[in-house]
Protein backbone atom coordinates (compact mmCIF):
# COMPACT_ATOMS: atom_id res chain seq x y z
CA UNK A 1 0.00 0.00 0.00
CA UNK A 2 2.76 2.67 1.17
CA UNK A 3 4.92 1.14 -1.43
CA UNK A 4 3.04 1.94 -4.69
CA UNK A 5 2.37 5.60 -3.33
CA UNK A 6 5.97 6.08 -2.92
CA UNK A 7 7.66 3.74 -5.58
CA UNK A 8 5.40 2.68 -7.90
CA UNK A 9 2.78 5.58 -8.46
CA UNK A 10 5.94 7.74 -9.65
CA UNK A 11 7.56 5.16 -12.41
CA UNK A 12 4.66 5.25 -15.08
CA UNK A 13 5.29 9.22 -15.97
CA UNK A 14 8.98 9.54 -15.50
CA UNK A 15 11.13 6.54 -15.21
CA UNK A 16 14.75 8.21 -14.78
CA UNK A 17 13.18 10.51 -12.09
CA UNK A 18 16.22 10.28 -9.27
CA UNK A 19 15.65 8.84 -5.85
CA UNK A 20 18.39 8.13 -4.27
CA UNK A 21 22.23 9.40 -4.48
CA UNK A 22 25.65 8.48 -4.13
CA UNK A 23 27.56 11.53 -4.59
CA UNK A 24 26.67 12.38 -8.41
CA UNK A 25 25.62 9.23 -9.52
CA UNK A 26 21.94 8.25 -9.20
CA UNK A 27 19.35 5.52 -8.94
CA UNK A 28 16.19 6.81 -10.02
CA UNK A 29 12.45 5.47 -9.26
CA UNK A 30 12.41 2.92 -11.66
CA UNK A 31 16.39 1.70 -10.30
CA UNK A 32 14.63 1.23 -6.96
CA UNK A 33 11.32 -0.96 -7.91
CA UNK A 34 13.59 -2.85 -9.94
CA UNK A 35 15.65 -3.83 -6.99
CA UNK A 36 13.02 -4.01 -4.09
CA UNK A 37 11.49 -6.18 -6.86
CA UNK A 38 14.87 -8.42 -6.84
CA UNK A 39 15.19 -8.43 -2.86
CA UNK A 40 11.16 -8.90 -2.32
CA UNK A 41 11.34 -12.31 -4.60
CA UNK A 42 14.56 -13.58 -3.08
CA UNK A 43 13.40 -12.66 0.77
CA UNK A 44 9.76 -14.34 -0.32
CA UNK A 45 11.89 -17.64 -0.95
CA UNK A 46 13.55 -17.44 2.88
CA UNK A 47 9.92 -18.47 3.77
CA UNK A 48 8.99 -15.19 4.69
CA UNK A 49 5.48 -13.96 4.95
CA UNK A 50 2.72 -11.34 5.41
CA UNK A 51 3.06 -10.16 9.10
CA UNK A 52 6.81 -12.18 9.75
CA UNK A 53 8.80 -9.61 11.27
CA UNK A 54 12.19 -9.14 10.15
CA UNK A 55 15.04 -7.29 12.04
CA UNK A 56 17.24 -4.40 10.07
CA UNK A 57 20.20 -4.09 11.86
CA UNK A 58 21.87 -1.71 9.27
CA UNK A 59 23.61 1.61 9.35
CA UNK A 60 22.31 4.27 7.33
CA UNK A 61 23.21 3.23 3.80
CA UNK A 62 21.03 2.66 0.35
CA UNK A 63 20.30 -0.85 1.89
CA UNK A 64 18.78 0.34 4.56
CA UNK A 65 15.77 2.13 2.68
CA UNK A 66 15.88 -0.52 -0.18
CA UNK A 67 15.35 -3.18 2.70
CA UNK A 68 12.97 -1.50 4.10
CA UNK A 69 10.98 -0.88 0.72
CA UNK A 70 11.21 -4.23 0.08
CA UNK A 71 9.80 -5.45 3.30
CA UNK A 72 6.99 -2.65 2.68
CA UNK A 73 6.12 -4.50 -0.63
CA UNK A 74 5.82 -8.07 0.91
CA UNK A 75 3.35 -6.93 4.37
CA UNK A 76 6.88 -8.19 6.20
CA UNK A 77 6.91 -5.94 9.38
CA UNK A 78 10.38 -4.24 9.74
CA UNK A 79 11.86 -4.12 13.10
CA UNK A 80 14.67 -1.51 13.07
CA UNK A 81 17.60 -1.86 15.63
CA UNK A 82 20.81 0.78 15.85
CA UNK A 83 23.68 -0.83 14.30
CA UNK A 84 25.09 0.15 17.60
CA UNK A 85 23.18 -1.96 19.56
CA UNK A 86 24.16 -3.77 22.46
CA UNK A 87 24.13 -7.80 22.63
CA UNK A 88 21.43 -7.71 24.90
CA UNK A 89 19.35 -5.58 23.35
CA UNK A 90 19.39 -7.73 20.03
CA UNK A 91 18.43 -10.59 21.71
CA UNK A 92 15.86 -9.04 23.40
CA UNK A 93 14.50 -7.94 20.52
CA UNK A 94 14.92 -11.27 18.48
CA UNK A 95 12.96 -13.02 21.39
CA UNK A 96 10.13 -10.22 22.29
CA UNK A 97 9.39 -10.21 18.05
CA UNK A 98 9.98 -13.96 17.18
CA UNK A 99 12.42 -12.69 13.92
CA UNK A 100 12.27 -14.81 11.72
CA UNK A 101 15.73 -13.30 10.19
CA UNK A 102 18.46 -10.22 10.55
CA UNK A 103 19.17 -8.53 7.85
CA UNK A 104 22.64 -5.97 7.92
CA UNK A 105 25.10 -3.99 6.69
CA UNK A 106 27.67 -2.75 9.80
CA UNK A 107 30.64 -1.37 9.83
CA UNK A 108 31.76 -2.03 13.30
CA UNK A 109 34.32 -4.77 14.59
CA UNK A 110 31.83 -5.89 17.19
CA UNK A 111 30.78 -9.74 16.32
CA UNK A 112 27.04 -10.32 17.10
CA UNK A 113 26.30 -13.81 18.02
CA UNK A 114 22.83 -14.08 16.60
CA UNK A 115 20.51 -16.95 17.09
CA UNK A 116 18.27 -16.73 14.44
CA UNK A 117 19.65 -16.78 10.38
CA UNK A 118 21.05 -13.36 9.13
CA UNK A 119 21.98 -12.35 5.60
CA UNK A 120 24.33 -9.60 4.70
CA UNK A 121 22.39 -6.45 3.02
CA UNK A 122 24.88 -5.24 0.06
CA UNK A 123 24.06 -2.65 -2.73
CA UNK A 124 26.23 -2.08 -6.20
CA UNK A 125 25.00 1.03 -6.75
CA UNK A 126 27.07 1.71 -10.07
CA UNK A 127 25.71 -1.95 -11.35
CA UNK A 128 22.25 -1.20 -9.55
CA UNK A 129 22.10 -4.67 -8.13
CA UNK A 130 21.31 -5.74 -4.96
CA UNK A 131 23.48 -8.90 -3.14
CA UNK A 132 22.37 -10.79 0.01
CA UNK A 133 25.25 -12.80 1.48
CA UNK A 134 27.24 -12.14 -1.36
CA UNK A 135 25.05 -13.61 -3.98
CA UNK A 136 23.69 -11.50 -6.56
CA UNK A 137 20.57 -11.48 -6.95
CA UNK A 138 18.79 -12.56 -10.23
CA UNK A 139 16.56 -9.85 -12.04
CA UNK A 140 12.56 -10.55 -11.59
CA UNK A 141 10.29 -9.02 -13.78
CA UNK A 142 7.08 -10.43 -12.28
CA UNK A 143 5.09 -8.42 -9.64
CA UNK A 144 4.30 -9.43 -6.71
CA UNK A 145 1.11 -9.58 -5.55
CA UNK A 146 0.31 -9.61 -1.83
CA UNK A 147 -2.63 -7.69 -0.67
CA UNK A 148 -1.60 -4.64 1.47
CA UNK A 149 -3.94 -2.53 2.97
CA UNK A 150 -3.31 0.78 5.06
CA UNK A 151 -4.10 -0.98 8.18
CA UNK A 152 -1.26 -3.34 8.12
CA UNK A 153 1.61 -2.84 10.30
CA UNK A 154 4.96 -2.15 8.30
CA UNK A 155 7.41 -1.30 11.10
CA UNK A 156 7.57 -1.67 15.36
CA UNK A 157 10.14 0.72 16.25
CA UNK A 158 11.35 -0.11 19.14
CA UNK A 159 11.64 2.99 21.58
CA UNK A 160 15.49 3.85 23.42
CA UNK A 161 13.99 2.61 26.74
CA UNK A 162 14.54 5.31 29.14
CA UNK A 163 12.47 3.32 31.89
CA UNK A 164 12.99 -0.45 31.56
CA UNK A 165 12.91 -2.87 28.45
CA UNK A 166 12.27 -1.09 25.26
CA UNK A 167 8.73 -0.77 23.70
CA UNK A 168 7.38 -1.43 20.43
CA UNK A 169 5.76 0.88 18.67
CA UNK A 170 3.32 -0.65 16.38
CA UNK A 171 3.22 1.77 13.09
CA UNK A 172 0.68 0.54 10.41
CA UNK A 173 0.77 1.93 6.70
CA UNK A 174 -1.59 4.18 7.36
CA UNK A 175 0.55 5.72 10.47
CA UNK A 176 3.52 6.09 8.10
CA UNK A 177 1.87 7.31 5.36
CA UNK A 178 0.05 10.28 7.18
CA UNK A 179 3.06 11.41 9.22
CA UNK A 180 5.04 11.65 5.56
CA UNK A 181 2.71 13.21 4.31
CA UNK A 182 2.12 15.86 7.30
CA UNK A 183 5.92 16.61 6.80
CA UNK A 184 5.79 17.18 2.84
CA UNK A 185 2.53 19.56 3.03
CA UNK A 186 3.05 21.56 6.70
CA UNK A 187 6.67 22.32 5.39
CA UNK A 188 6.08 22.44 1.92
CA UNK A 189 8.50 19.84 -0.17
CA UNK A 190 8.54 20.30 -3.66
CA UNK A 191 9.45 17.79 -6.57
CA UNK A 192 12.81 19.84 -6.36
CA UNK A 193 13.37 18.68 -2.60
CA UNK A 194 17.06 16.85 -1.87
CA UNK A 195 17.25 15.46 1.53
CA UNK A 196 20.51 15.19 3.50
CA UNK A 197 19.57 11.96 6.02
CA UNK A 198 21.98 12.33 9.33
CA UNK A 199 20.20 10.94 11.77
CA UNK A 200 19.72 7.42 12.18
CA UNK A 201 16.97 5.87 10.37
CA UNK A 202 16.11 3.07 12.57
CA UNK A 203 14.37 5.89 14.96
CA UNK A 204 10.80 7.85 14.00
CA UNK A 205 12.72 11.12 13.55
CA UNK A 206 15.21 9.60 10.68
CA UNK A 207 12.84 8.11 8.87
CA UNK A 208 10.01 9.52 8.79
CA UNK A 209 11.40 11.91 6.34
CA UNK A 210 12.84 9.66 3.75
CA UNK A 211 8.96 8.55 2.92
CA UNK A 212 7.77 12.76 3.03
CA UNK A 213 10.71 12.97 0.52
CA UNK A 214 9.49 10.71 -1.83
CA UNK A 215 6.00 11.90 -1.67
CA UNK A 216 6.54 14.30 -3.40
CA UNK A 217 9.18 12.64 -5.93
CA UNK A 218 12.33 14.40 -4.01
CA UNK A 219 15.56 12.78 -3.40
CA UNK A 220 17.96 11.67 -0.74
CA UNK A 221 21.26 11.56 -0.44
CA UNK A 222 22.59 9.78 3.03
CA UNK A 223 25.45 11.84 4.91
CA UNK A 224 28.07 9.41 4.86
CA UNK A 225 31.37 8.22 7.26
CA UNK A 226 32.02 9.78 10.90
CA UNK A 227 29.58 12.52 11.35
CA UNK A 228 31.29 16.19 11.49
CA UNK A 229 30.01 19.62 11.48
CA UNK A 230 32.74 20.06 8.54
CA UNK A 231 30.82 16.68 6.50
CA UNK A 232 27.47 18.18 7.17
CA UNK A 233 28.64 21.52 5.63
CA UNK A 234 30.33 19.85 2.92
CA UNK A 235 27.64 17.58 1.61
CA UNK A 236 25.00 20.42 1.66
CA UNK A 237 27.06 22.60 -0.53
CA UNK A 238 28.47 20.07 -3.42
CA UNK A 239 25.19 18.50 -3.42
CA UNK A 240 22.79 21.52 -3.00
CA UNK A 241 20.69 19.52 -0.32
CA UNK A 242 17.77 21.62 0.36
CA UNK A 243 16.63 19.92 3.44
CA UNK A 244 17.57 18.16 6.56
CA UNK A 245 15.88 16.98 9.47
CA UNK A 246 18.23 17.77 12.97
CA UNK A 247 18.34 17.33 16.63
CA UNK A 248 19.92 20.43 18.59
CA UNK A 249 23.27 19.48 19.75
CA UNK A 250 24.64 19.21 16.09
CA UNK A 251 22.66 22.47 14.93
CA UNK A 252 24.27 24.01 18.73
CA UNK A 253 27.66 22.72 17.08
CA UNK A 254 26.80 24.45 14.49
CA UNK A 255 26.15 27.53 15.91
CA UNK A 256 29.62 27.61 17.34
CA UNK A 257 31.69 27.79 13.79
CA UNK A 258 31.84 30.77 11.98
CA UNK A 259 28.88 32.48 11.05
CA UNK A 260 30.59 33.21 7.55
CA UNK A 261 31.87 29.74 7.09
CA UNK A 262 28.08 28.24 7.66
CA UNK A 263 26.13 30.50 5.69
CA UNK A 264 28.20 30.55 2.55
CA UNK A 265 27.49 26.57 2.77
CA UNK A 266 24.33 26.61 3.49
CA UNK A 267 22.83 28.70 1.18
CA UNK A 268 20.73 25.86 -0.29
CA UNK A 269 18.71 25.07 2.40
CA UNK A 270 15.08 25.96 1.69
CA UNK A 271 13.96 23.75 4.81
CA UNK A 272 15.66 22.91 8.35
CA UNK A 273 13.21 21.04 10.67
CA UNK A 274 14.52 20.83 14.53
CA UNK A 275 13.03 18.39 16.51
CA UNK A 276 12.77 15.64 19.39
CA UNK A 277 14.52 18.08 22.65
CA UNK A 278 14.23 21.90 23.13
CA UNK A 279 15.31 24.57 21.99
CA UNK A 280 15.26 28.57 22.89
CA UNK A 281 13.63 31.48 21.16
CA UNK A 282 17.80 33.15 20.78
CA UNK A 283 19.07 30.10 19.12
CA UNK A 284 16.17 29.77 16.91
CA UNK A 285 16.84 33.52 15.72
CA UNK A 286 20.66 32.44 15.28
CA UNK A 287 19.73 29.59 13.24
CA UNK A 288 17.74 32.42 11.33
CA UNK A 289 20.52 34.58 10.51
CA UNK A 290 22.70 31.69 9.38
CA UNK A 291 20.33 29.76 7.67
CA UNK A 292 19.18 33.16 5.63
CA UNK A 293 17.11 31.36 3.17
CA UNK A 294 15.36 28.46 4.66
CA UNK A 295 12.46 28.36 6.61
CA UNK A 296 12.89 26.48 10.25
CA UNK A 297 10.22 24.21 11.45
CA UNK A 298 10.23 23.16 15.32
CA UNK A 299 8.08 19.54 15.89
CA UNK A 300 6.77 18.19 18.47
CA UNK A 301 6.08 14.16 18.61
CA UNK A 302 7.30 10.86 19.47
CA UNK A 303 7.85 7.70 18.44
CA UNK A 304 3.80 6.79 19.00
CA UNK A 305 2.68 9.96 17.27
CA UNK A 306 5.28 11.59 14.57
CA UNK A 307 5.36 14.92 13.81
CA UNK A 308 1.78 15.60 15.87
CA UNK A 309 2.47 19.15 16.51
CA UNK A 310 4.99 21.45 14.26
CA UNK A 311 5.77 25.42 14.10
CA UNK A 312 6.29 27.02 10.90
CA UNK A 313 9.03 29.85 12.59
CA UNK A 314 8.71 31.74 9.26
CA UNK A 315 4.86 32.12 9.73
CA UNK A 316 4.53 32.66 13.26
CA UNK A 317 7.65 34.86 14.44
CA UNK A 318 5.78 35.39 17.63
CA UNK A 319 5.36 31.96 18.74
CA UNK A 320 8.69 30.57 18.64
CA UNK A 321 8.40 29.36 22.56
CA UNK A 322 5.69 26.86 21.48
CA UNK A 323 6.61 24.08 19.13
CA UNK A 324 3.27 24.91 17.00
CA UNK A 325 0.02 24.11 16.08
CA UNK A 326 -1.81 20.57 15.28
CA UNK A 327 -0.70 18.70 12.28
CA UNK A 328 -3.26 17.69 9.59
CA UNK A 329 -5.54 14.89 11.41
CA UNK A 330 -4.52 15.32 14.90
CA UNK A 331 -6.42 15.60 17.73
CA UNK A 332 -5.30 16.91 20.84
CA UNK A 333 -6.31 17.54 24.66
CA UNK A 334 -4.79 18.82 27.89
CA UNK A 335 -6.05 16.54 30.71
CA UNK A 336 -5.46 16.75 34.43
CA UNK A 337 -4.87 13.87 36.33
CA UNK A 338 -8.71 12.56 36.42
CA UNK A 339 -8.28 12.73 32.56
CA UNK A 340 -11.04 15.84 32.54
CA UNK A 341 -9.88 17.81 29.69
CA UNK A 342 -8.56 21.02 30.77
CA UNK A 343 -9.77 24.64 29.12
CA UNK A 344 -7.08 26.16 26.84
CA UNK A 345 -4.11 28.04 28.99
CA UNK A 346 -4.24 25.37 31.40
CA UNK A 347 -1.13 23.11 31.62
CA UNK A 348 -1.60 19.21 32.09
CA UNK A 349 -0.78 16.35 30.12
CA UNK A 350 -1.21 15.98 26.10
CA UNK A 351 -3.00 13.53 24.72
CA UNK A 352 -3.07 12.89 21.39
CA UNK A 353 -5.18 10.89 18.63
CA UNK A 354 -4.66 11.41 14.84
CA UNK A 355 -4.10 8.85 11.63
CA UNK A 356 -0.32 9.03 12.36
CA UNK A 357 -0.65 7.87 15.87
CA UNK A 358 -0.41 4.29 17.13
CA UNK A 359 -2.90 2.36 18.83
CA UNK A 360 -0.92 -0.38 20.77
CA UNK A 361 2.40 -1.75 22.02
CA UNK A 362 4.13 -4.90 20.71
CA UNK A 363 3.27 -7.66 22.84
CA UNK A 364 2.34 -5.32 25.60
CA UNK A 365 -0.72 -3.66 27.21
CA UNK A 366 0.01 -0.45 28.95
CA UNK A 367 -3.59 0.59 30.41
CA UNK A 368 -1.97 4.01 31.43
CA UNK A 369 -1.05 4.86 27.43
CA UNK A 370 -4.14 4.69 25.77
CA UNK A 371 -7.46 5.70 26.90
CA UNK A 372 -10.70 6.46 24.78
CA UNK A 373 -8.62 5.84 21.34
CA UNK A 374 -6.35 9.14 22.78
CA UNK A 375 -2.40 8.24 23.22
CA UNK A 376 -1.63 9.89 26.62
CA UNK A 377 1.82 11.39 25.54
CA UNK A 378 3.33 11.41 29.22
CA UNK A 379 4.28 14.87 27.96
CA UNK A 380 2.96 17.96 30.01
CA UNK A 381 2.11 21.94 27.74
CA UNK A 382 -0.22 24.45 27.53
CA UNK A 383 -2.25 25.10 24.67
CA UNK A 384 -3.32 28.69 24.20
CA UNK A 385 -6.01 30.26 22.76
CA UNK A 386 -4.56 30.01 19.07
CA UNK A 387 -4.31 26.64 19.32
CA UNK A 388 -0.44 26.89 19.75
CA UNK A 389 1.74 24.40 22.24
CA UNK A 390 4.04 25.01 24.29
CA UNK A 391 5.76 21.74 25.52
CA UNK A 392 6.75 21.73 29.54
CA UNK A 393 8.37 18.68 29.92
CA UNK A 394 8.64 14.60 30.69
CA UNK A 395 6.28 13.56 33.33
CA UNK A 396 9.43 11.79 34.61
CA UNK A 397 11.78 14.98 34.62
CA UNK A 398 8.91 17.06 36.46
CA UNK A 399 10.54 18.28 39.34
CA UNK A 400 8.51 18.95 42.27
CA UNK A 401 10.74 21.39 44.52
CA UNK A 402 8.58 21.56 47.76
CA UNK A 403 5.43 21.48 46.45
CA UNK A 404 6.36 23.83 43.04
CA UNK A 405 5.96 21.22 39.83
CA UNK A 406 8.10 22.72 37.12
CA UNK A 407 9.65 20.98 33.62
CA UNK A 408 13.66 20.87 33.20
CA UNK A 409 12.63 22.35 29.62
CA UNK A 410 10.67 25.20 31.13
CA UNK A 411 14.06 26.32 32.73
CA UNK A 412 16.19 25.69 29.89
CA UNK A 413 13.70 27.51 27.42
CA UNK A 414 13.45 30.38 29.75
CA UNK A 415 17.27 30.98 30.60
CA UNK A 416 18.42 30.62 27.21
CA UNK A 417 22.04 30.38 26.16
CA UNK A 418 24.50 31.54 28.72
CA UNK A 419 27.65 33.57 28.08
CA UNK A 420 30.86 31.67 29.33
CA UNK A 421 28.35 28.51 28.86
CA UNK A 422 29.36 25.76 26.18
CA UNK A 423 26.13 23.85 27.94
CA UNK A 424 23.68 23.07 30.41
CA UNK A 425 21.46 21.06 31.38
CA UNK A 426 18.61 21.47 34.40
CA UNK A 427 17.68 18.19 36.80
CA UNK A 428 15.70 17.38 39.51
CA UNK A 429 18.04 15.80 42.45
CA UNK A 430 16.72 14.37 45.71
CA UNK A 431 16.90 17.60 48.33
CA UNK A 432 19.84 16.18 50.58
CA UNK A 433 18.61 18.11 53.56
CA UNK A 434 15.16 16.30 53.07
CA UNK A 435 13.00 19.80 53.35
CA UNK A 436 11.69 20.40 49.31
CA UNK A 437 11.82 16.73 48.01
CA UNK A 438 13.48 17.60 45.03
CA UNK A 439 15.94 20.68 44.17
CA UNK A 440 16.74 22.47 40.72
CA UNK A 441 20.31 21.74 39.79
CA UNK A 442 21.81 22.72 36.73
CA UNK A 443 25.31 20.94 35.38
CA UNK A 444 26.60 23.18 33.20
CA UNK A 445 29.85 22.98 30.48
CA UNK A 446 31.98 26.18 30.85
CA UNK A 447 33.36 27.30 28.12
CA UNK A 448 36.58 28.49 29.84
CA UNK A 449 36.45 25.82 33.06
CA UNK A 450 39.80 28.02 34.72
CA UNK A 451 37.66 31.67 34.54
CA UNK A 452 34.63 30.17 35.11
CA UNK A 453 32.08 30.35 38.78
CA UNK A 454 29.15 29.17 39.38
CA UNK A 455 28.65 32.46 40.74
CA UNK A 456 28.09 33.51 37.53
CA UNK A 457 25.58 31.09 36.43
CA UNK A 458 23.31 32.35 39.19
CA UNK A 459 23.81 35.69 38.70
CA UNK A 460 22.22 35.26 35.23
CA UNK A 461 19.74 32.55 36.64
CA UNK A 462 18.34 35.23 39.01
CA UNK A 463 17.89 37.41 36.38
CA UNK A 464 15.40 35.53 34.21
CA UNK A 465 13.50 32.55 36.52
CA UNK A 466 11.19 32.91 39.54
CA UNK A 467 12.96 31.95 42.68
CA UNK A 468 11.32 28.24 42.55
CA UNK A 469 13.12 27.57 39.32
CA UNK A 470 17.04 29.27 40.11
CA UNK A 471 19.02 25.98 40.29
CA UNK A 472 20.24 25.41 44.10
CA UNK A 473 23.20 23.31 43.10
CA UNK A 474 25.56 24.46 40.08
CA UNK A 475 27.79 21.24 39.07
CA UNK A 476 30.51 21.98 36.78
CA UNK A 477 31.07 18.69 34.26
CA UNK A 478 33.10 18.04 31.53
CA UNK A 479 30.43 17.06 29.17
CA UNK A 480 26.75 15.99 29.07
CA UNK A 481 26.06 12.46 28.01
CA UNK A 482 23.15 11.90 25.07
CA UNK A 483 20.54 9.38 24.61
CA UNK A 484 21.12 7.69 20.99
CA UNK A 485 18.39 10.19 19.57
CA UNK A 486 20.80 12.88 20.75
CA UNK A 487 18.90 14.41 23.37
CA UNK A 488 21.01 15.13 26.78
CA UNK A 489 20.18 11.78 28.74
CA UNK A 490 19.40 14.01 32.49
CA UNK A 491 19.46 10.48 33.99
CA UNK A 492 22.63 9.56 33.10
CA UNK A 493 23.87 12.89 34.02
CA UNK A 494 22.63 13.08 37.62
CA UNK A 495 23.97 9.40 37.99
CA UNK A 496 27.45 10.72 37.02
CA UNK A 497 27.69 13.56 38.36
CA UNK A 498 25.49 14.05 41.35
CA UNK A 499 26.71 11.95 44.56
CA UNK A 500 23.88 11.32 46.53
CA UNK B 1 55.62 19.46 19.65
CA UNK B 2 56.48 15.82 19.55
CA UNK B 3 54.50 13.08 19.51
CA UNK B 4 54.22 12.27 23.17
CA UNK B 5 52.73 15.80 23.90
CA UNK B 6 50.54 15.92 21.31
CA UNK B 7 49.37 12.29 23.16
CA UNK B 8 49.13 13.26 26.45
CA UNK B 9 47.35 16.84 25.36
CA UNK B 10 44.74 14.78 23.34
CA UNK B 11 44.72 12.18 26.37
CA UNK B 12 43.66 14.59 29.13
CA UNK B 13 40.95 16.17 27.12
CA UNK B 14 39.31 12.75 26.57
CA UNK B 15 39.65 12.21 29.75
CA UNK B 16 38.49 15.55 31.57
CA UNK B 17 36.06 16.07 28.72
CA UNK B 18 34.99 12.48 27.72
CA UNK B 19 34.94 10.52 30.12
CA UNK B 20 34.27 6.96 29.56
CA UNK B 21 33.99 4.95 33.32
CA UNK B 22 33.89 1.58 30.83
CA UNK B 23 37.23 1.75 29.90
CA UNK B 24 40.84 2.08 30.18
CA UNK B 25 42.04 4.60 27.87
CA UNK B 26 45.52 3.62 26.08
CA UNK B 27 47.40 4.49 23.35
CA UNK B 28 45.90 1.64 21.51
CA UNK B 29 41.71 1.92 22.80
CA UNK B 30 39.41 1.83 20.10
CA UNK B 31 37.66 4.97 20.05
CA UNK B 32 35.31 4.62 17.48
CA UNK B 33 33.36 1.65 19.18
CA UNK B 34 34.58 2.03 23.11
CA UNK B 35 35.21 5.00 23.93
CA UNK B 36 32.95 7.65 21.94
CA UNK B 37 29.45 7.25 23.38
CA UNK B 38 27.88 8.47 20.55
CA UNK B 39 28.57 10.82 17.38
CA UNK B 40 29.09 14.07 19.01
CA UNK B 41 32.14 12.55 20.03
CA UNK B 42 33.81 12.91 17.17
CA UNK B 43 32.39 16.16 16.32
CA UNK B 44 33.99 17.43 19.82
CA UNK B 45 37.22 15.92 19.35
CA UNK B 46 37.53 17.39 16.19
CA UNK B 47 36.40 21.14 17.51
CA UNK B 48 39.39 20.18 20.17
CA UNK B 49 42.04 19.75 17.80
CA UNK B 50 41.67 22.68 15.32
CA UNK B 51 41.44 24.75 18.21
CA UNK B 52 44.48 23.34 20.35
CA UNK B 53 46.96 22.76 17.74
CA UNK B 54 45.89 25.11 15.37
CA UNK B 55 45.09 23.29 11.95
CA UNK B 56 42.15 22.59 9.93
CA UNK B 57 40.84 19.13 9.50
CA UNK B 58 39.10 18.50 6.56
CA UNK B 59 36.40 15.76 4.87
CA UNK B 60 38.38 13.19 3.90
CA UNK B 61 40.83 13.13 6.97
CA UNK B 62 38.00 12.49 9.32
CA UNK B 63 38.43 8.63 8.81
CA UNK B 64 38.31 5.44 11.05
CA UNK B 65 41.86 5.31 10.09
CA UNK B 66 43.31 9.01 11.85
CA UNK B 67 40.37 8.50 14.55
CA UNK B 68 41.02 5.24 15.23
CA UNK B 69 42.55 5.23 18.56
CA UNK B 70 45.15 8.10 20.34
CA UNK B 71 47.91 6.78 18.46
CA UNK B 72 46.77 7.64 15.31
CA UNK B 73 45.02 10.33 15.79
CA UNK B 74 48.62 11.72 17.52
CA UNK B 75 50.55 10.80 14.31
CA UNK B 76 47.98 12.43 12.23
CA UNK B 77 48.25 16.09 13.88
CA UNK B 78 51.99 15.31 14.03
CA UNK B 79 52.06 15.27 10.59
CA UNK B 80 49.79 18.00 9.70
CA UNK B 81 52.36 20.56 12.24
Amino acid sequence: MLYEKLILSKIKNNSDLPCLWLENDYLSYENINNICLNLSNELLSLNLSKGDRVILLIKNSPEYIITFLSLLKLGVIAVPIDHNSSQDRINYLIENTNAKIILYKIDNKIEYDISIPKYEIKLDFLEKQIFLDNKKLAQKNSEINIEITEEDTAVIMFSSGSSGRPKGVILKHRNLFQSASNVSSVMNFSDKHKELVINPMCHSGGWQRIPATLIVNGSIHIYDGLLSTIGILEDIKKYEITGFFSTPPILRALLNIKKDTVCENVKSIKILEIGSASFSEVEIENLQKIFKNANIFIHYGLTESSRAFILDTNKYPNKLKTVGKESPTVKSQIVDENFNFLPKNNSGQIIIKGNQTTENYWNLYEEEKFRDGWLLTGDYGVIDDDGFLTYLGRKDDMINFGGFHFFPDEVEKELGPIEGVKKYTISGVKDLKGVMGQVPAAFVVPEDPDNWTQKNFIINAKKSLPSHMIPRHVIQVPDLPLTSSGKVDRKNTVLLYYKQ
Amino acid sequence: MNIDEIKNKIKSFLINEMPNNDFELNDSTDLLNEWFLDSFGIINTIMFLETEFSISVSRSEINGDNFANLNSISVYILNKL
